[in-house]
């Protein structure tokens, strides 16, 4: 059966596009709202596997947006979010993540223009996977302290370490860095020992788990 | 040569306007971020029609407007911004241009029928 999707976004033309592209995807768009009101109103009457909700939406144009997607993942947590950003705010991506990664996802606006990685996000997050943008992930990685943790890991598994944040599975990881399977995996459990991270099965898991790093690093 | 040339320097504008005119069965000519690019293309590819944001970066979007317009053969020019105070009716005739409407007024049709594509070619 077609995903059902509910967008929120303030222009029409580009609602109309987000619209179409989805589509495309296969998926069916139950819903379009042009402001945070109006999607909680329509994620509440259509129940739908995933709400795309762009961050600066009216009535404030602030972050509306994603005051009503975190509202949403408290009182509909069936419902998976995916957030659209101007910025690669690295506060908002955790603020909306809180203590919990599953079905949810963040993601930059310009990654519309690459179909596959959008309909690849709305299907993880429906799923109860998480999509973090890479460049929030870099921006994580990349204002760590001196004596990290994380200068134990070498290239192969900082790479690794990178697309796990964003939240891939492992096969996910294996066709992106083009290893297989079991080299992923044996990356995976050296991470997870030179870290000190408990092993947590499922990908949203150990994506709370790396952003919890992350922050303390 | 014909179609529609996309001018705005946000890279998810220019994929999801692209995707709305080819579902409406209009030709997307080429996409550019900046000004230089735009009459670029506008030279290279000819096309019908040229939709505009009126903030690119440095420049402004009503200068390029000016110079896409004296090209030959000139494209119709349609100018949008998210800034409702960015154009008027008075800068649309001093520019030779054919339009300008708010992003927040902006939709498919609209967009569709100011470019004038549809009957043109």
């Amino acid at each position: 059966m077609a995903l059902r999707v509910v967008i929120a976004e303030d222009q029409a033309l580009l609602r109309a596009g987000l619209a179409r592209l989805l589509a495309d995807a296969g998926m069916e768009v139950v819903g379009e709202a042009g402001d945070a009101p109006d999607l909680l109103r329509k994620v509440a009457a259509h129940r739908p596997d995933v709400a795309i909700v762009d961050v600066q939406m009216p009535p404030d144009r602030t972050d509306d947006g994603l005051r009503a997607a975190i509202r949403i993942r408290r009182e509909h947590p069936e419902v998976g979010v995916l957030v659209l950003s101007q910025f690669s705010d690295e506060r908002y991506a955790l603020d909306l993540i809180g203590t919990d990664a599953s079905g949810v996802g963040y993601l930059l606006k310009d990654r519309v223009a690459d179909v596959d990685a959008i309909a690849d996000a709305v299907r993880r997050v429906a799923a109860g996977g998480s999509a973090l943008d890479p460049e929030v992930v870099a921006l994580m990685l990349g204002r760590r302290r001196k004596d990290s943790p994380l200068d134990r890991l070498t290239p192969r598994e900082r790479e690794v370490l990178t697309l796990m944040a964003e939240g891939k599975s492992n096969t996910g990881i294996a066709d992106a860095l083009h290893l297989s399977l079991a080299a992923v995996e044996k990356n995976v459990t050296r991470i997870f020992t030179k870290l000190d991270l408990g092993h947590e099965a499922g990908e949203h898991r150990r994506v709370l788990a790396v952003l919890t790093l992350l922050r303390a690093a | 040569m014909g179609g529609v040339l996309i001018v705005d320097d946000s890279p998810s504008f220019r994929a999801l306007c692209a995707r709305l005119l080819i579902a409406s069965g209009l030709v997307v000519a080429g996409q550019a971020a900046d000004a230089p690019a735009a009459l670029h293309l506008a030279r290279t590819l000819r096309p019908a029609a040229v939709v505009l944001d009126v903030h690119l970066g440095d420049a402004d979007g009503w200068q390029v407007a000016g110079a896409l317009r004296a090209l030959d053969p000139a494209p119709r020019v349609v100018l949008i911004s998210s800034d409702a105070d960015a154009g008027d009716d008075a800068l649309v005739r001093r520019y030779g241009a054919h339009g300008f409407v708010p992003k927040a007024e902006l939709d498919d049709h609209n967009l569709a029928a100011l470019l004038g594509v549809a009957d043109a070619e």
